[in-house]
C-alpha cells in the first residue's frame, strides 16, 4: 500500500479502463447486504463511492485513477460549459482532481463524495473566472469566440466539443447554429445564472444537490434559475424572428 | 390561477417540481391563455436544446496529465500563493529571495568599498586620521637612555 504523499500512477496497463469508462475494480464490487437482500443500484453505488473514498484518504493511486476516470467526464464539462473555452477547462478539470487528491483528509463524509467533488469543481471555475478577468480575458468571449463559429460554419465538420443530436443534415445545421446561438447567449449571462443553467440543465442535476454545492437555497436557485431561461428563451426568440 | 403566477411557474411546470394541485390548477390556466402556451413550448424547446447538447470529452491523456501534475506538486509542496489564483513556485520564489540578497550584498558591502578613491593613500591603523594625543611625561612609550 502506498502513502498518502505518493503520487498516483497512471500507467495504462493497470488502470486501463473498462468498456464502460467506469472502472471500478474488484475491490470496489459490492458484499451481500447484511440481511442478505439484494442491494439496489444505489445503495450499491454508495457502497462502492464510500469504498473508494476510503482508499483514497489512505492514498491508494488505484482508487484516485479510478475516481479520476469515473468522474473526469462530468467535471469537464461542467467548467467547459461554465468557461467557454476548452484549454483552460481542461487546466481547470486537473486542477479539480489535484485538489481532490491533495484534500482527501479533509472529506468527512458529511455529505456525498460527488458533491464534495462537484463543490471543488465550482470554486475552481469561479477562481479562474476571477483570474481570467484580471488578465482581461473575459469568460464572454470564449464562448463567443465559439459560437461565432459554429454560426458561420452551419454545416461541415463536426467540432468536437459541440454537438448537437440532430440527426439529418439539414436539421444538423439547424440544430448547431441553435446550439451556437445558446452558448453566445450564455457566454453574455451573469456567472452564477450561466453556472444554474449548466448544473441544472446540461447536467442535470437535482435541486437539493444544485443547493448543497453552490450554497444557495433551493428557492434561490428556482427563481435565478427561471429567470436565466427566460432570458435564454428571449434571445432564440430575437433571432428566430 | 392568475397569469403572472402561471408565468412564474413554467419553469417549475417543466421539471416536474409542481404539487399535483398547482398543475392542475396552471394546466386550467394554460387552456384559456394563448401567451403562457406560446412561452410554455418556447420554453421547452430552450430546454431541449440545453439537455440535448453531448457532454464534451477531456483529452484522452486526462488522468495522465493529472498525475504528472500531483507529482509536480508534490515535490514543491512549499508552492505560495502570496493571495494569486496560482501558486508560484517554490523554486521560483527562492530565485527570486537569493537574488534580492545578493543585491542588498552588492549595495551595502560591495559598492561602499568601491566608492574609497583607490589613489588616496590608506592606512591600516584602526586610529588613522585622528589627532595625534599628547604623551604624558614619564609614560612606557618614552625612550630610555643608558
Amino acid at each position: 500500500m502506498s502513502s498518502a504523499k505518493d503520487p498516483p500512477s497512471a500507467s495504462p496497463d493497470q488502470d486501463a479502463p473498462s468498456p464502460k469508462g467506469e472502472a471500478l475494480t474488484d475491490a470496489d464490487q459490492d458484499a451481500p447486504s447484511p440481511k442478505g437482500e439484494a442491494l439496489t443500484d444505489a445503495e450499491r453505488a454508495k457502497l462502492q463511492e464510500r469504498r473508494l473514498v476510503r482508499r483514497l484518504r489512505r492514498g491508494d493511486q488505484r482508487a484516485f485513477a479510478t475516481i479520476v476516470r469515473t468522474y473526469q467526464q462530468r467535471v469537464f464539462n461542467i467548467v467547459f460549459r461554465f468557461l467557454g473555452n476548452r484549454e483552460e477547462a481542461e487546466d481547470v478539470a486537473q486542477d479539480v482532481f489535484v485538489t481532490v487528491y491533495q484534500n482527501a483528509q479533509n472529506f468527512r463524509g458529511d455529505s456525498k463524495f460527488s458533491t464534495w467533488l462537484y463543490r471543488v469543481t465550482v470554486n475552481h471555475c469561479k477562481n479562474r473566472l476571477k483570474y481570467l478577468k484580471r488578465r482581461g480575458r473575459h469568460m464572454g468571449r470564449p464562448l463567443d469566440e465559439v459560437a461565432e463559429h459554429l454560426m458561420a460554419q452551419g454545416s461541415g465538420e463536426t467540432q468536437p466539443a459541440f454537438h448537437a443530436a440532430i440527426p439529418r443534415p439539414d436539421e444538423l445545421a439547424q440544430g448547431r447554429q441553435l446550439e451556437a446561438l445558446i452558448l453566445r447567449e450564455m457566454g453574455k449571462m451573469d456567472e452564477d445564472h450561466r453556472l444554474l443553467v449548466v448544473l441544472r440543465d446540461i447536467q442535470g442535476m437535482s435541486y437539493q444537490e444544485m443547493a448543497d454545492v453552490t450554497g444557495l437555497n433551493v428557492g434561490t436557485i428556482k427563481s435565478r434559475l427561471h429567470r436565466a431561461r427566460l432570458a435564454l428563451k428571449e434571445a432564440l426568440a430575437r433571432h428566430m424572428r | 390561477m392568475d397569469h403572472q403566477r402561471a408565468q412564474d411557474l413554467l419553469s417549475d411546470y417543466l421539471d416536474g417540481e409542481l404539487s399535483d394541485e398547482s398543475i392542475s390548477e396552471l394546466e386550467q390556466h394554460l387552456e384559456s391563455c394563448d401567451e403562457c402556451q406560446s412561452e410554455l413550448e418556447s420554453l421547452g424547446d430552450t430546454l431541449s436544446v440545453l439537455k440535448g447538447l453531448k457532454p464534451a470529452d477531456p483529452s484522452p491523456d486526462f488522468l495522465q496529465q493529472v498525475t504528472k501534475k500531483v507529482r509536480r506538486r508534490s515535490k514543491s509542496a512549499f508552492d505560495f500563493n502570496f493571495g494569486l489564483d496560482r501558486k508560484i513556485p517554490f523554486e521560483a520564489v527562492s530565485m527570486i529571495l537569493l537574488g534580492i540578497l545578493l543585491a542588498l550584498y552588492l549595495i551595502l558591502v560591495v559598492l561602499p568599498k568601491e566608492q574609497v578613491d583607490p589613489a588616496a593613500p590608506t592606512s591600516t591603523r584602526p586610529d588613522a586620521g585622528a589627532p595625534m594625543k599628547p604623551v604624558p611625561p614619564g609614560s612606557g612609550s618614552q625612550t630610555m637612555t643608558p
